[in-house]
């Protein structure tokens, strides 16, 4: 079936993908933006630890099924391995409407200048593709600027004394600090830190139509009840929609993007129903997220593109990178728990950059409410009993007074790491499925226990009794954040797209997701996904 | 009113007769396991999670969600039931003490490879029943969100 041609196709509704359909369509331009996944309503998932975007122990709220596998080889492991898509291991990042902003944490951070020169910064380590970004911090300020109004950040100005430069200040003030915020945020100033409350994707009131944060302790890993979590679901999208000119259509699952004897790029193919469709259009925008957007480019292969579209310099599906977290928890005598979300309220950027012998940093702050599955499995010390009297007792003693702090590594990009297609088998849709390799740096875990002792040190000045720290291995976890499988750059030799996302060997073809960072920030991506992803979609506008 | 208290009242009414036939009513319930299995899967979890001043795991029922749900997603792991639960045979007749002792060995592989998996499995499998949702078939009454102090927080929402 072939389908009269529209302006422009967009694949994936996530933060990138959405953002591009509201400006293209506010913009005029005929959209049609497909979803792999469907249009979630929360009443589909409500509260249910055990069937979140955390805990997936009984399936992915937000999608894929377990109908879907990739094949993976994480750390030191000498053998793929099929896993499904509520396996850990599979790397899954929610195919919904919205994509990971259906049930993100929702922290909306502008990386630091630094974030964008880190090879002229720190010189790339050994067996690392560390490099710059092709622009800098100033240029992507306006476009953070317009990602924060368009997604609704709450927020206080200057209080982050490490940010870059910002002309305007947040749509809304920050959320109020809850209890243990409190307890960091004077423990941390007692060590000369500079901690602030956490920008955020959540309305601290009014915003925009959507309704003030309840506070309920369900905010990571699942959908808002009440609208209040900036999803592009709830935000762009509908605007997009409502604006006549942009089409969403669920449940479709892109296979190939089609180009014609020029090279130049005609339209997309994908399944519907079971059924294959063309879908023909002056301009294709890829947003499914690093892994699939690189999957996908891999296998629009032709004549002109023997191994896949925007790919001759080897570069599609590499330097996939994410965030290893590194971290403590600490055990107190008080009880503090107040229940409140998203109670992840306060955090310091003291330890990004400028530490003595590591590359980068992270961003530290205060952890998302622990829910009690969670917390029995992951909250207690290691060597601690892990059944039985004790372990009870310990959830009841410590639930109530105890917190985590951690933070996201940024790592060093390495070439082998990412993704690429299956030379056998084939998902339901024809598909090649995806093979999966990570393996962490070593900067990333010399960095990891340089961060972690800062977070005890913290929970120690807040009064804790017991710390233990929470490391990362040597397996790339990949997931919500990943990033860099199509890196933007300046030479077509060493990347996939220039800076506006536009690959350098097709005109009408843009990757608008995190696949194009060069590098992650020690910072959760989704509002530089989508300061890009306007800043891509500006271009779009003037040059189509 | 709630689908278990009207289930409960049900087979309550149904069954005036003998004590045997409401047990029998009550096993019937079971998907995956038999109803020796599911005995045996209680005093599992009842180590796991211990009743004291609190319910544990048999007073909540973490043996219908682990049985519900491996006819369901976690039906991955219905064959390493099948296969390994005659491991833990032994413990029908101990006491509770012993019975720790002895699952202390299974963790430590002195019976087999596959016992210690599945006693891995049943730790996380126990820990999801007690603490997850009741809607799941475990954590009946909220046990382990009032044991927490946290029930208000936890079932807002769920209406």
């Amino acid at each position: 079936l072939k389908l009269p041609a529209v302006d422009a196709v967009i694949i994936g509704s996530g933060a990138g993908g959405g953002v591009a359909a509201h400006e293209l369509a506010l913009a005029g331009r005929h959209v049609v933006l497909l979803e792999r996944g469907r249009n979630q309503q929360w009443s589909e998932t409500k509260h249910d630890e055990l069937r979140s975007q955390r805990t997936t122990v009984l399936g992915n709220a937000f999608g894929p099924s377990d109908a879907d596998v990739r094949l993976v080889k994480l750390g030191d492991a000498t053998q793929f391995r099929e896993v499904h898509a509520s396996d850990g291991a599979f790397g899954n990042i929610a195919t919904c409407v919205g994509g990971g902003t259906k049930s993100y944490g929702a922290m909306a951070w502008r990386y630091m200048p630094q974030d964008f020169k880190m090879r002229s910064t720190y010189g790339a380590p050994k067996g690392s593709s560390l490099e710059d970004w092709p622009i800098a911090y100033d240029e992507l300020e306006p476009y953070y600027e317009r990602a924060e109004y368009a997604i609704g950040v709450s927020g206080q100005r200057g209080a982050n004394t490490f940010e870059g430069p910002r002309r305007r200040d947040y749509p809304m003030p920050p959320l109020p600090l809850n209890k243990e915020a409190e307890k960091l945020h004077s423990a941390a100033r007692g060590l000369g830190w500079h901690p602030f409350p956490i920008p955020m994707a959540i309305n601290s009131v009014t915003y925009d139509g959507r309704p003030a944060c309840v506070m309920c302790p369900f905010c990571v890993g699942f959908a808002c009840e009440v609208k209040a979590k900036g999803s592009t679901a709830d935000t762009v999208i509908p605007k997009a929609v409502a604006s006549g000119h942009c089409e969403l259509r669920t449940e479709c699952v892109a296979t190939e993007i089609l180009t014609n004897a020029k090279g130049c790029a005609t339209g997309v193919l994908y399944i519907q129903n079971g059924k294959r469709i063309e879908q023909p259009a002056k301009l294709v925008v890829v947003s499914c997220s690093a892994m699939e957007s690189a999957r996908l480019l891999l296998n629009s292969r032709s004549k002109l593109f023997p191994s896949g579209l925007g790919n001759r310099s080897g570069f599609v599906g590499r330097n996939l990178q994410a965030h290893a977290y590194a971290g403590a928890v600490g055990y107190f005598e008080d009880e503090f728990w107040d229940g409140l979300g998203p109670a992840a309220r306060i955090a310091l950027c003291d330890f990004n950059h400028g530490n003595e012998g590591i590359r980068g940093g992270a961003m530290l702050a205060n952890e998302f409410v622990r829910l009690p599955y969670l917390f029995a499995r992951s909250m207690h010390p290691p060597k601690s009993a892990t059944w039985g009297r004790e372990h009870k007792d310990r959830q009841r003693k410590f639930y109530k007074r105890s917190m985590a702090v951690q933070g996201p590594i940024q790592e060093m990009p390495v070439f082998s790491n990412g993704v690429e297609l299956d030379p056998k088998r084939k998902d339901a849709f024809g598909v090649p499925l995806l093979r999966l390799t990570g393996r962490r740096h070593e900067e990333d875990l010399r960095t990891a226990k340089f961060i972690a002792a800062k977070a005890e040190a913290l929970l120690k000045a807040a009064g804790a009794t017991e710390t233990f720290l929470k490391l990362p291995g040597v397996s790339t976890s990949f997931g919500q954040h990943q990033a860099g499988s199509c890196r933007m750059g300046s030479d077509p030799k060493t990347s996939v797209t220039n800076s506006y996302c536009q690959l350098h060997e097709v005109d009408n073809v843009f990757v608008v997701d995190g696949s194009v960072h060069v590098t992650n920030g020690g910072f959760n991506p989704s509002l530089t996904i989508q300061a890009v992803a306007f800043r891509a979609s500006e271009y779009i506008v003037r040059n189509f | 009113m709630n689908p278990l208290t009207r289930r409960g009242f049900v087979v309550a009414s149904c069954s005036a007769a003998a004590a045997s036939a409401s047990a029998s009513a009550a096993t019937a319930e079971f998907l995956f396991f038999t109803p020796s299995q599911a005995a045996l899967v209680t005093i599992l979890t009842e180590q796991i999670i211990p009743s004291d001043s609190d319910p544990g795991a048999m007073n909540v029922g973490v043996v219908y969600y682990i049985d519900r749900q491996l006819t369901g997603p976690l039906a991955e792991f219905a064959p390493l039931y099948r296969t390994s639960l005659t491991a833990f045979e032994p413990i029908r007749e101990m006491s509770f003490a012993a019975q720790t002792e002895f699952l202390k060995s299974i963790e430590a592989k002195e019976h087999g490879e596959p016992a210690a998996r599945l006693f891995a499995v049943l730790i996380d499998h126990t820990m999801q029943g007690f603490y997850g949702a009741p809607s799941h078939g475990g954590n009946r009454g909220e046990a382990s969100w009032k044991m927490l102090g946290i029930d208000k927080e936890m079932s807002g929402g769920h209406h």
